[in-house]
């Protein structure tokens, strides 16, 4: 297994993983032994009852470099094993848009732990310290995010 | 030997460990486990809660008596009680709460206490001093150590991403 694939692999075995797949807040989609699509792994985070749409959200994460580098993360279609449709990311005018914001990138979060969206925005890392990307983070710190935008009243109003 | 794990939390500890503990075990054998992983004064100073339980439970009786089953998250602390000041609008108000009480419940009743609408309720976090964002799951006593009983709160909106 690769370094990086083994470090995810003991974070995903400690207990706040663990404890949060239990509790039903994430999971993996498909039995992920040995990561065989690595970099490239399938989560689900649970999401608030709300009419028309999915009680979870699948996310093509990008792990190449976990954890000095952060993650990368993209609504995904599992049905289709493509990116989930514009209209079906989930929204929210205050909290949840702006992160998922596939006018400013359709396969990225813009996120202070997505790699991606990290870019350019220097910024953050004080804006957002408990968010902005660093080596000793583990994937959980982007789960939890995501948990909390589809748990926001923003989310469950929208 | 049958085991079932657990999930121990404790003192001014923010990572709870996965544990095996044994079928036979009482409550004070896994005060002794917690100790291992999380050295905190004497093992006789030592109460242990379930998660959002706010009785310690007895030390010598059988865990599965005292409540704790396979998969609980358990908390060992000095303290008997947390007092959590939350500070909000300028206005402060005080929660005693077990430290084993998770963010998740306290929020519901700092929400309630300030008078937020349920409708909002979802849109706020605590964080404490140095901005560390408290997660739903965390246990209060995670955030301080005996003596220092109490822990100091903030209830903010949540920050959208921008910029």
């Amino acid at each position: 297994m690769r370094p990086d694939a083994a470090l995810f692999h003991q974070h995903v075995q400690e207990a706040e993983f663990q404890a949060g797949a239990l509790r039903g807040d994430w999971g993996f989609h498909g039995d992920p032994a040995d990561y065989p699509t690595w970099p490239v792994v399938i989560l689900w985070v649970h999401a608030l009852a709300k009419p028309g749409r999915p009680d979870r959200y699948y996310f093509r994460f990008e792990l190449s470099g976990y954890p000095a580098s952060a993650p990368t993360a993209c609504p995904w279609d599992i049905t289709t094993n493509r990116r989930l449709e514009n209209s079906q990311w989930p929204h929210g005018p205050k909290l949840v848009t702006p992160t998922f914001n596939y006018g400013w990138n359709a396969n990225a979060l813009y996120a202070p732990c997505d790699r991606v969206a990290m870019v350019g925005h220097a910024q953050w890392q004080t804006q957002y310290p408990d968010l902005w990307w660093q080596p000793t983070f583990k994937i959980t710190v982007y789960l939890h995010f995501l948990h909390q935008l589809l748990h926001s009243s923003d989310y469950a109003r929208s | 030997m049958n085991t079932h794990s657990i999930y121990l939390h404790a003192e001014n500890n923010r990572e709870p460990k996965s544990v095996e503990v044994p079928d036979h075990a009482t409550v004070e054998e896994i005060i002794l486990i917690c100790q291992q992983y999380f050295p905190n004064g004497t093992t006789e100073e030592i109460f242990l809660f379930v998660e959002d339980d706010e009785t310690p439970r007895e030390r010598h009786v059988h865990h599965g008596e005292a409540g704790i089953q396979h998969h609980h998250h358990i908390h060992c602390h000095r303290c008997k009680m947390v007092d959590v000041i939350v500070i909000y609008n300028g206005d402060d108000k005080s929660f005693p709460v077990a430290p084993s009480t998770t963010v998740k419940k306290l929020l519901q009743k700092v929400i309630h206490a300030f008078h937020i609408s349920d409708q909002d309720a979802g849109d706020y976090v605590l964080k404490l001093d140095d901005k560390t964002i408290l997660k739903p799951s965390d246990h209060i006593g995670s955030f301080t150590t005996f003596p220092r009983c109490h822990v100091k709160l903030f209830l903010t909106p949540i920050k959208p991403i921008n910029g």
